[in-house]
This record gives C-alpha cells, structure tokens and sequence, in this order.
C-alpha cells in the first residue's frame, strides 16, 4: 500500500496546494485520471470544511492522509486539532460540500478524534461498488 | 484569478485556472459590485479548470438576485463533450438552479443577456400599462364620487334653507 501523510496551515490559501500534492500522488501511484477527478473534489470540499469550521479563526493545521490499497482502492482523510464541527454545523452555513463528497464516495466516515478535532475519511473506488460500512 | 472586461452594456467576468475557498471572494464581490449596480453579467467559465461548490453556489446565488431583480445574466460553459470532468461532474451534484441561464459559447450569452433584457423591458411595458389603466379607472371613480359628493351637498343645502324658509313662515 502506497501511503502518504501531509500537514498544511488551515488558511484557504492552503487548499490549492493540498489538492496538487494529491494529483501528484495520485498520479504516481497510478490511480487512474477519472478518480483523480474525483478525489479533487472530494479533498476539496473535506479541507475547505476544516478551514471554515474547524478553528473559527484561530490557527491550525489541517492534516492530510493518502493511500492507495492494492485493490486500487484511494482512501482520503482530512483532519483537524479544532473544536470539532459536525456535519449539521457545515450544512447550516449553506455548504452543500458534505452531500458532494458523499455522493462521490464509497463511504465515508466522519467522526470526532480523541483530541477534540474532527477526522473526515473517504474511500474511493473506481467501480460504482461500496464498501460496506 | 478573474478577469473582467466590459462589452457594451454587460460585463464579461473569466475566471481562471481553479476556483475555491482562496479565491471565491474575489468572484463573489465581483458579483456583488456588479449587479448591486444593475450591470449585466455574463461568467465565462471556458478558461476554469476547477471549481468547488462554493463556487457554483455563489453562481447561482448571484443568477437567483438577477433574476429577480431584472438584470441579465448568463454563464458560459466548453461545448459538449465537456473539456472538463471535474467542472462537469460537480455541476451535476450542485446544479445551478433554474435561474442560470447555461450557453456553448459567449456569443450565445450576450443573445440570452440581451433577451433577458428585452424580456425585462416587456415586463417593465406591461406593469406601465396596467398602472395607467388603473390610474385611469382610480380617476375617472374619483370624479365620480366628487360629482356625487357635489349632488349631495347641494341637496343638503336646499333641504337646509327650506327648513330655514319653513321656520320663518312658522316664527315670523
């Protein structure tokens, strides 16, 4: 399994590069380009939701995790050490960023670590198959 | 990055390269500026490689105020195949809504901005006439009652002096 960890200043200016070292691992890793699509959007939308909610204007880092299964399965999570924002709270502002990801993905898991911050992890698959949860 | 050009009475926003949380305001204050001023805005995506929902919210946001208030508006998109996967996908999972007016090529949005403006125009034209009729029928009511008012005063008065006439006769 080919894996990679990132960590990245929760600002917006942040999202651009996070989502060009994905393509890059991605792409190295040879996922192939349609999923790549995917994962943009997906990675997108979890980091911009960390940026906007997490730290509510306070500094932070937003932490980034790749790995592509042997089954080609991607995996994707987006993390943060911020207050812990839950779903509802990114539907109230008017995102509908969680419904993309959702729609896009295998399945996805949001769940609140053990340090107070929330953790966003997606699994992507290049058939229209799911994982089950 | 975004850029704008003015043609004639609407304005061209391009937003370039990829769109997301680090430049929608940009685009969104844009959009603000414009409209806040009734100019007619058409968004030529035809040079975004990337856009995230925020993005397309703020489309279709602006296109809903435009709509209500009158003013064109129109988005242009890569004709068919869709030179971009990723605009299109994320377009089929957060459409624009039916305000937003979707054209191949930027000549066919000037067409739509200028039709929305002429259907304006129409709209504007009919509320004139209906508001005249009604003036009209609110002016010709009112002198109506006047000359009602006018008939009942003056009989109030000649009642009011026979009376006067009737108690002389009976208390010279």
């Amino acid at each position: 399994m080919q894996q990679v960890a990132l960590a990245f200043p929760a600002m917006p200016d942040s999202v651009a590069p996070a989502r060009q070292r994905m393509v890059e691992f991605l792409s190295s890793s040879e996922v192939p380009p349609e999923l790549v699509d995917d994962c943009r959007i997906i990675l997108t939308e979890a980091f911009t939701n960390a940026v906007l909610h997490a730290y509510r204007g306070r500094p932070g880092r937003v932490y980034v995790e790749l790995a592509v299964e042997p089954d080609g399965v991607v995996s994707i999570a987006v993390a943060d050490d911020g207050d812990g924002w839950c779903e509802d709270s990114a539907f109230r502002q008017g995102g509908r960023g969680m419904n993309v990801i959702r729609s896009l993905a295998a399945r996805c898991d949001v769940t609140r670590r053990e340090n107070g911050g929330t953790e966003v992890r997606v699994w992507v698959v290049g058939a229209q198959d799911a994982i089950g949860a | 990055m975004l850029s704008a050009r003015e043609a004639g009475d609407y304005v061209v926003i391009a937003p370039l390269g990829e769109q997301d949380l680090s430049n929608r305001a940009a685009l969104e204050e844009q959009l603000r500026t414009l409209l806040s001023e009734r100019r007619h805005v058409v968004v030529d995506l035809g040079d975004t490689s990337f856009v995230d929902v925020g993005f397309v919210r703020i489309l279709a946001d602006a296109a809903a105020y435009a709509a209500a208030e009158g003013i064109g508006f129109a988005v242009v998109m890569p004709s068919a195949p869709m030179t971009n996967p990723v605009m299109r996908m994320l377009l089929e999972h957060v459409p624009l809504g039916p305000n937003v007016r979707i054209t191949r090529t930027l000549e066919s949005a000037v067409v739509s901005v200028h039709h929305q403006r002429s259907e304006l125009h129409a709209l504007l034209a009919e509320r004139l006439q209906v508001a005249r009729r009604t003036a009209w029928t609110e002016a010709a009511r009112t002198r109506r009652l006047t000359r009602e008012r006018d008939l009942i005063v003056a009989d109030l008065r000649a009642a009011m002096e026979r009376c006067r006439q009737t108690v002389r006769k009976l208390d010279p």
